[in-house]
């Protein structure tokens, strides 16, 4: 326990704004757990102690221009501007779809256009072998007997 | 950026409200500084790592914006009362400040004294700041923090004992 001598020696050089922080501290904590001694600090320094209690109030923030527009919307000008959104969402829908039918409908025509173009090439293939039969039906028939 | 000095901006918010409202000394508009004190810190988050210490600065803006706040109001009454008086007295402004909260004991003991003498009471009695801190905040030297707050604590001492 502090003595009475140390408590005013303390108190009189926290007036003098002559304490550390330190001592400042060990001189209010053991006021707050002695109320007992009756000094005339003691609201004071209770006073101090609620006022440390003191937190941020819950608060929106939110600026004073986008309040202020907020306010000053009419009921005509949200109602054209939900009308120009569902318009917009309308709009996209149908170009998304026209653009998805576009695909498929190119989608296909490679497709048969693959298909013809092997067709084709089947075709040209059997035609460079019909054309290499005839010639060796030539070389092995006609060409030895006109030798002859 | 850096996580830690985030966590710091965050905690730091109550001292900073509690700061705004021993000066603006009501909710409305402490709660008006303390939103515009957080938005100018966090405007300025890149320069966060230089600063030394976050919580001083931050305090220094709230004391800062306060005093924005203050003049704003000083004009809007000049402008209000124009036609009759050349310039408001600086007692008729707080006469038109909503001064509702001193409902907290430590602001009352204090309202008498100068607002610079409530300031350094406020930042070493309640916050525990060293001279050099205050000094800091308040933009005077550390002697003249010593020099106020031994004013204020006499001023304490004799309403105290009486």
């Amino acid at each position: 326990m502090m003595e009475a001598a140390e408590l005013k020696r303390l108190l009189e050089k926290y007036y003098a704004a002559e304490t550390t922080l330190a001592e400042e501290r060990a001189l209010k904590q053991y006021l707050e757990q002695h109320p007992a001694q009756q000094v005339s600090e003691q609201p004071f320094f209770q006073a101090v102690n609620e006022f440390k209690l003191l937190d941020t109030p819950i608060q929106e923030f939110r600026t004073s221009s986008s309040e202020s527009r907020i306010h000053r919307l009419s009921v005509w000008r949200r109602t054209l501007r939900q009308v120009a959104a569902v318009a917009i969402l309308a709009l996209t829908t149908v170009a998304i779809s026209q653009s998805y039918r576009r695909y498929e409908r190119n989608k296909a025509e490679a497709l048969l256009q693959q298909n013809v173009e092997a067709d084709l090439m089947r075709i040209s293939n059997l035609l460079n072998q019909a054309d290499a039969n005839l010639n060796n039906a030539v070389k092995n028939a006609v060409i030895p007997g006109l030798n002859n | 950026m850096n996580q830690s000095l985030y966590e710091k901006f965050l905690s730091s918010q109550s001292k900073l409200y509690r700061f705004a409202y021993s000066l603006a000394k009501n909710v409305s508009d402490a709660k008006d500084i303390h939103q515009d004190t957080l938005i100018k810190i966090w405007e300025m988050r890149e320069q966060w790592e230089r600063w030394e210490n976050m919580e001083a600065y931050g305090m220094r803006i709230t004391r800062n914006t306060y005093l924005n706040f203050q003049k704003a109001r000083q004009r809007r009454l000049h402008l209000e009362l124009g036609e009759l008086t050349e310039k408001p007295q600086p007692n008729e402004i707080e006469k038109h400040m909503v001064i509702d909260d001193l409902k907290h004991q430590f602001l009352s003991m204090i309202q008498p004294l100068p607002q610079l003498q409530q300031n350094i009471l406020y930042l070493r009695e309640v916050e525990e700041l060293e001279y050099k801190e205050i000094a800091e905040i308040l933009e005077i030297s550390a002697s003249q923090v010593k020099v106020y707050l031994f004013r204020g604590r006499q001023f304490i001492k004799t309403n105290t004992q009486k």
